[in-house]
């Protein structure tokens, strides 16, 4: 005597386990969406990541980080950070010389003064006149000097402009530092939330869950189905 | 008539080579400027204030720089669109704004604020006692945020016009 088959039963056990694992990867879908959606009002793009393990994992150096008045200064390819502040391009981080009532950031394009609470008093650009190209900083007491290819300058600091100079004495320069990719939280999440961060096979896992999902919701509406023919 | 066009060509060539060591900035300023005088504007805490709540955070700096010619001024300010500062040259005469030129455009998207289109709709604004623009300028589509820094620097430059020192 052949035993009946049940498959309401037997759909029913499979649509709570599928929906038992699932959960977990709706619940990270989820949170992550809701997340992203609010990305500019959370501001998920300034924040960076200074994990190093995934800093790794994204197979990028850790970006040089210097401290001002207790403000972070990341140097960074997408421009040079003061805390969440862009202060823009920055391909060569020169140093930072401390005066006493100010603070000096140099890069090789652009040179910006700090007060003391590390607000940004002045920059100078090549768009706002900067002509030279440095290639080193250097600090003599309350004075900062620059460098391009060929000579010195003396940096006036109450409008930024360079001056020629020959110092009498010989100078140590600051050593300079290369900008290094950022691995902001939103770029992390958009990985997470659609596998990549699993590298190639993840974008595939996420379609599994997918499928799966696809699955879960075909059952459960033959199982609600055939509940009301009962 | 050979040797009067290589007189032509070394012209050329010499007028070519000034231009090119002359930056964007330097172009813009002689452009709209005869004589420009640079002069700094210190930003006392009211003026602050109002800058604030123009670009809806604080301004970068607690001084700017600016060139003037006159009644007429020349402004170079920063703003981020989405992620990169857009740098603007801004001129202003009489408490309106002359021209306008997108000077370092560095967000991946939204470049077209630096067409002449685009631009030509800040010229003749001026600020109203809200300090917003008197006149609506029609977006870009997919450059939303760009649109929204350079009207920002508009109103900006305007407050900050009417801040500058007597020639």
């Amino acid at each position: 005597m052949s035993k009946k088959v049940h498959w309401r039963l037997i759909i029913l056990r499979w649509h709570r386990r599928i929906g038992l694992v699932l959960s977990v990867f709706l619940f990270w879908m989820l949170a992550s969406g809701v997340l992203l959606n609010h990305s500019d009002d959370l501001s998920l793009h300034k924040r960076f990541m200074s994990n190093v393990k995934l800093l790794q994992w994204y197979g990028v150096a850790p970006p040089p980080r210097y401290q001002v008045f207790d403000i972070n200064i990341d140097v960074t390819t997408d421009g040079l950070w003061l805390g969440q502040q862009n202060l823009g391009s920055c391909s060569k981080f020169l140093g930072i010389a401390t005066l006493e009532q100010m603070s000096v950031i140099a890069c090789a394009e652009r040179i910006i003064l700090l007060s003391n609470q590390a607000e940004v008093i002045d920059q100078i650009d090549e768009p706002r006149g900067l002509k030279q190209r440095f290639v080193a900083m250097s600090q003599q007491n309350q004075i900062v000097y620059l460098k391009d290819e060929h000579v010195i300058y003396q940096l006036n600091l109450d409008d930024l402009s360079v001056a020629l100079v020959h110092p009498l004495q010989p100078l140590t320069w600051f050593k300079p530092s290369l900008p290094s990719t950022q691995i902001s939280l939103e770029r992390v999440l958009l990985d997470a939330h659609s596998g990549r961060l699993l590298g190639t096979w993840g974008k595939y896992l996420v379609d599994a869950f997918a499928i799966i999902l696809f699955v879960l919701l075909m059952s459960g509406w033959w199982l609600a189905k055939k509940r009301h023919k009962i | 008539m050979t040797r009067m066009f290589l007189w032509v060509l070394c012209g050329l060539l010499i007028s070519l080579k000034g231009w090119a060591t002359e930056s964007t900035t330097e172009l813009f300023l002689k452009q709209y400027l005869n004589q420009s005088q640079a002069k700094t504007l210190w930003l006392n805490q009211p003026l602050k204030q109002r800058a604030a709540k123009i670009l809806g955070h604080s301004y970068q700096g607690l001084r700017v720089r600016y060139w003037q010619d006159g009644a007429r001024t020349a402004w170079i300010l920063d703003e981020i669109g989405k992620e990169q500062p857009i740098t603007t040259g801004i001129i202003v005469e009489n408490n309106k704004i002359i021209a306008m030129q997108v000077l370092a455009y560095r967000e991946s998207r939204g470049g077209e604020v630096q067409q002449d289109f685009f631009t030509k709709q800040f010229k003749e604004l001026s600020l109203t006692q809200e300090d917003k623009l008197n006149k609506k300028i029609d977006g870009i589509t997919g450059a939303t945020l760009s649109v929204w820094a350079l009207q920002k620097m508009a109103r900006l430059a305007l407050l900050f016009d009417t801040q500058k020192t007597a020639p």
